[in-house]
């Protein structure tokens, strides 16, 4: 617990404290912080809503996809491997090892013009490009973000038992029955926890979409990157990010919250 | 009729039941099967073609093939800054991971037991780091890191007058290690939450009835049940931290390029095969390493006359 | 490919004709010198000490060496520079000629990263960073810069006047020329269409090539378009000037394929983009490739920037005597027809250009030739001005 809440203390609540107190400055001559105390930045925050709803779309898009494609995988790797389980975990991260950016260069080659939309475009022949579109966007955000919705799906499915579904069979429950009132309860937090893991990156990644966007999608992350690296306004990018992160903070405590408030845990330390 | 005699028509036995077996089990099974087996193949498609194009014999472009060549693989392992980043890479994610993972299993354990107030905030803190945008902590970590050393080394300085060249703090493998494990710990932290809120605590329970001690009942009962969300959680951290560019960028210090640095440094003139021969050259190495585990384990366990375990000591099914 | 591996090749043939001569002379001047300053050598440190007289910098063995004060030349160099933009070749021999334990070369993908590392407190890491020109005025403001003593500098004679008189550094106090380059516009050989000027260039792109036609994701580089457009200055803070520039801008926007500087060179290849708003040395690279050697580079009749890459010392640089060596070192001529062979760029070298090969330097995706001139600008450092930055986040906006 210690360390644990010393990291916490010095590398993220004061790096933290330092860009609330930046939000409320202003930006110097060249670049950068100077002290200052005002809300203009907070003011202009909200100036342009388009990136943050873009956003939003597709990090609601990207999650439901990754729950949609994660699942059964974590499903069968947790039930019916047996003894690869270890290697399809491993199998999983393998790609990963790779650079960020050569995956996703590599996507650039199998949808772009030397790839699948060449070969649509020949087909059928009409000019047909999948770059540039949402759908190659989603395809390299699932890509990316599949381990991070896996996981935490296997630890909480492995730990199904299967003598509990036999149970529900057995008493004559249908499928969706069993599924519901069994397994779910069960799966529950690492389905909360994929989520979270992949939601709230997703809404701050802009390079993904960069690349596979063709730099035609617009989003939060862009804007921070513009005003941290491009106008260097330090004070506006951290009133931006001080607001991303508080509207966050209460979207997932309300998500938890509700989706908690029948259960009771047992106070029994593990320790 | 009564339900009775219906009971007694059943067999003694249950009978065992795998998978669904209604009309639609069958399809069902065959259903996971192929989603798993497409989900691979969709995982692998960039990678193997990753590895063909590192034997492109192109001088720069990545992506236009033009013709075969080992060069990229020579210059890869002659090239020495490459050689440098990758040992980088590989020394900083294994460092952060097993930090990681320790501090984010303690956290999580620590967590039951302290005033629900404090857990509460501890849990804000938690997502706060992982809701906090990349560049804006990687920013604020390199300010404050760089306020420490102006304040640590004239302090430093003055310990070591007469010195030739004395010891100052600069950014370097410290920095990186430090930023990444702030992310990784939440990571692991909420892997094993989420596994440890499903145990069964009437084990634990037992245990203490039967005068366990706490590391006992810890190393016995609960260890081999978190193992899979710990394990999971050093694969998870290791990988982020390896794979990271942005935070590792502001607070990396001369000599302590990583991999990601090194590749997204080259974006600008044009991504060579030179990393897809690393990339290819590392799966190499770690599919060579995972199969021959498993080779080794099942041999093992063939031999033992049981049906084996799976290299990162699950239980099987 | 071959092209420039032929250039390449004559470049280290013409380079080692005289590399030898003086590498020879160099090395007995160093090996005697190091013998003398080993007596006096303070013994903590590591390394051999070589004098700064007897390792001087000046290459051509008929020039007279200058008489600087005895520097300790460190043994340790730290660059922070773009990716691939320092000739191996060159590294070694620096590194071998002034027995340097350690050449650590870190690399960084932007000026904006650069900047954003240093500003947020990378100082006293590096000795010598590459900042593209606006970002060097920038850098010397915010006092990351040392002012250089040009006494330790002999060869900044080879280096063409023009650059050592540019606006945003007229005494030339900071920058150490690298090379240079122009912002234009680049078109593949099917385009058949007269392309000579930005309003071609926006009739085109808005018309036949709809959807083919790409930009950098650079608003220093794209801003320059509109407003040369309309005949104003390219660093116009104008608030009028700058609507209607972004007027411009938003008309282009929903034609463009793509907004983005990293892979655009393919795009270009693959035809899915046959028209750019991009860097020449884009162009030159795609023509030493036969498949693409039609490739057309323009610079518009209305007027582009320039683009001027260079060395800076940077304040409280760890290694500054041997930072000092190498910014004269580099300047050498044969030095920088290996260096401009390298990366693909010209050099700002004048003693170097006679010995380069005469396509590289006649070819105006290289070098501008004279009569244009003056149609290139410097642009300077936008990056205060809030309504180029609400009119870029616009652009990018929009679709």
């Amino acid at each position: 617990m210690l360390p644990a809440s010393f990291w916490y203390l010095f590398l993220l609540v004061v790096p933290l404290a330092l860009v609330v107190v930046y939000s409320f400055g202003e930006r110097g001559t060249l670049g950068g912080y100077s002290p200052a105390f005002t809300l203009d930045n907070y003011g202009r925050v909200f100036d342009r809503p388009g990136p943050f709803l873009t956003s939003l779309y597709m990090a609601i898009a990207g999650t439901a996809l990754c729950i949609l494609v994660a699942f059964p995988l974590a499903y069968f790797i947790a039930t019916r491997a047996g003894s690869r389980k270890g290697l399809l975990i491993v199998l999983l991260v393998i790609p990963f090892w790779t650079s960020f950016l050569i995956r996703t260069i590599a996507w650039l080659t199998i949808l772009g013009p030397r790839g699948v939309s060449g070969y649509l475009s020949d087909l059928t022949g009409q000019d047909i490009r999948l770059l540039g579109t949402p759908l190659s966007i989603l395809i390299g955000i699932v890509y990316n973000y599949l381990p991070l919705m896996v996981f935490p799906l296997y630890v909480t499915l492995e730990r199904l038992d299967r003598t509990l579904l036999e149970a529900s069979k057995d008493l004559g429950a249908g499928r969706w029955a069993t599924f519901r009132q069994v397994t779910l309860p069960i799966i529950w937090p690492g389905l909360i926890t994929g989520s979270i893991l992949v939601f709230i990156p997703l809404m701050g990644e802009y390079v993904i979409p960069a690349i596979l966007g063709l730099g035609r999608v617009f989003l939060i992350g862009n804007v921070l990157q513009l005003d941290f690296l491009s106008s260097r306004d330090w004070p506006a990018g951290s009133a931006k990010a001080v607001v991303l992160i508080a509207i966050m903070l209460v979207t997932v405590t309300f998500y938890l919250w509700a989706t908690n408030r029948g259960r009771r845990t047992r106070d029994v330390s593990v320790l | 009729m009564s339900a009775g005699t219906a009971a007694l028509d059943r067999p003694a036995v249950p009978r065992p039941r795998l998978g669904m077996r209604d009309r639609f089990g069958g399809l069902v099974e065959v259903g996971f099967r192929l989603h798993a087996g497409l989900v691979y193949v969709f995982l692998f498609l960039p990678i193997l073609i990753v590895v063909v194009f590192s034997f492109n014999g192109t001088n720069r472009n990545v992506t236009e093939w033009q013709g075969l060549s080992l060069k990229w693989y020579e210059r890869a392992l002659s090239d020495g800054s490459v050689q440098s980043a990758l040992k980088n890479s590989l020394l900083i994610a294994a460092i952060n991971a097993v930090l990681a993972t320790a501090f984010g299993t303690m956290a999580a354990l620590g967590m039951q037991r302290v005033r629900h107030r404090v857990r509460m905030l501890f849990d804000a803190l938690t997502y706060v780091s992982v809701i906090v945008p990349e560049i804006v902590i990687a920013l604020a970590t390199l300010i404050l890191f760089s306020l420490f050393r102006d304040l640590a080394n004239p302090v430093l300085a003055s310990f070591q007058s007469g010195a030739d060249r004395p010891f100052q703090i600069g950014l370097g493998y410290w920095s990186i290690i430090a930023a990444h494990v702030l992310f990784n710990t939440s990571l692991v932290l909420l892997l094993v939450r989420a596994r440890l809120s499903g145990m069964d605590r009437t084990l634990v329970e037992a245990s203490y009835d039967l005068f366990a001690t706490p590391w006992r009942t810890f190393r016995q009962i609960t260890f081999p049940q978190l193992l899979p969300a710990i394990v999971a959680g050093f694969l998870l951290s290791f990988t982020f931290s390896f794979d990271d560019y942005v935070i590792t960028s502001f607070v990396s210090g001369p000599g302590s390029g990583t991999l990601p640095l090194y590749i997204f440094g080259q974006t600008r003139q044009g991504v060579t095969p030179l990393t897809n021969a690393i990339a290819a050259m590392m799966l190499v190495v770690t599919l060579t390493i995972l199969l021959a585990g498993q080779f080794f384990i099942a041999r093992q366990g063939r031999r033992a006359g049981t049906s084996g375990t799976s290299p990162i000591g699950l239980p099987t099914a | 490919m071959d092209e420039a591996l032929r250039q390449y090749q004559i470049a280290i043939a013409r380079a080692n004709i005289s590399r030898r001569r003086f590498m020879t002379g160099a090395a007995l001047a160093a090996g005697s010198a190091a013998l003398a300053a080993c007596a006096g050598s303070n013994p903590a440190s590591s390394a051999p000490a070589a004098s700064q007289a007897s390792a001087s910098p000046s290459e051509e063995p008929s020039a007279t060496p200058t008489a600087v004060p005895s520097y300790k030349l460190e043994s340790d160099l730290f660059l922070f520079n773009w990716s691939d933009y320092f000739s191996p070749d060159n590294k070694k021999t620096f590194t071998q000629q002034y027995h340097l334990a350690n050449f650590q070369e870190d690399t960084y993908p932007s000026n904006e990263d650069m900047l954003a590392k240093l500003q947020a407190g990378g100082r006293g890491q590096y000795d010598i960073a590459v900042p593209t020109a606006e970002f060097s005025t920038t850098l010397a403001k915010l006092g990351y810069l040392q002012k250089l003593d040009k006494s330790r500098l002999p060869n900044l004679k080879n280096v063409n006047q023009r650059f050592l008189t540019l606006p945003f550094d007229p005494t030339d106090d900071y920058i150490v020329p690298k090379d240079w380059g122009t912002t234009g516009i680049i078109y593949r050989g099917s385009v058949k269409e007269p392309v000579k000027s930005w309003k071609d260039f926006w009739t085109l792109a808005t018309g036949k090539y709809s959807g083919k036609t790409l930009v950098v994701n650079s608003p220093g580089d794209v801003f320059v378009a509109p407003l040369a457009m309309h005949g104003f200055d390219v660093n116009t803070d104008k608030k009028d000037e700058l609507d209607i520039a972004r007027t411009e801008l938003l008309k282009l926007r929903p034609h463009l394929q793509s907004i983005d500087s990293d892979n655009y060179p393919d795009t270009l290849r693959s035809g899915d983009a046959v028209l750019a708003l991009a860097w020449n040395g884009t162009a030159y690279l795609m023509q030493l490739e036969d498949k693409y050697k039609d490739t057309g580079y323009t610079i518009p009749t209305e007027g582009t920037i320039q683009w001027v890459d260079t060395w800076v010392l940077l304040a409280q640089a760890p290694h500054p005597n041997i930072a000092y060596t190498f910014l004269n070192w580099i300047q050498d001529p044969q030095i920088q027809v290996i260096e401009s062979n390298y990366a693909g760029y010209a050099s700002a070298n004048d003693a170097a250009k006679p010995l380069m090969d005469p396509k590289f330097v006649n070819n105006p995706a290289v070098y501008v030739p004279d009569d244009e001139l003056a149609l290139l600008s410097v642009a300077t450092d936008q990056s205060g001005n809030k309504q180029r930055a609400d009119i870029w986040a616009e652009f990018l906006a929009a679709s």
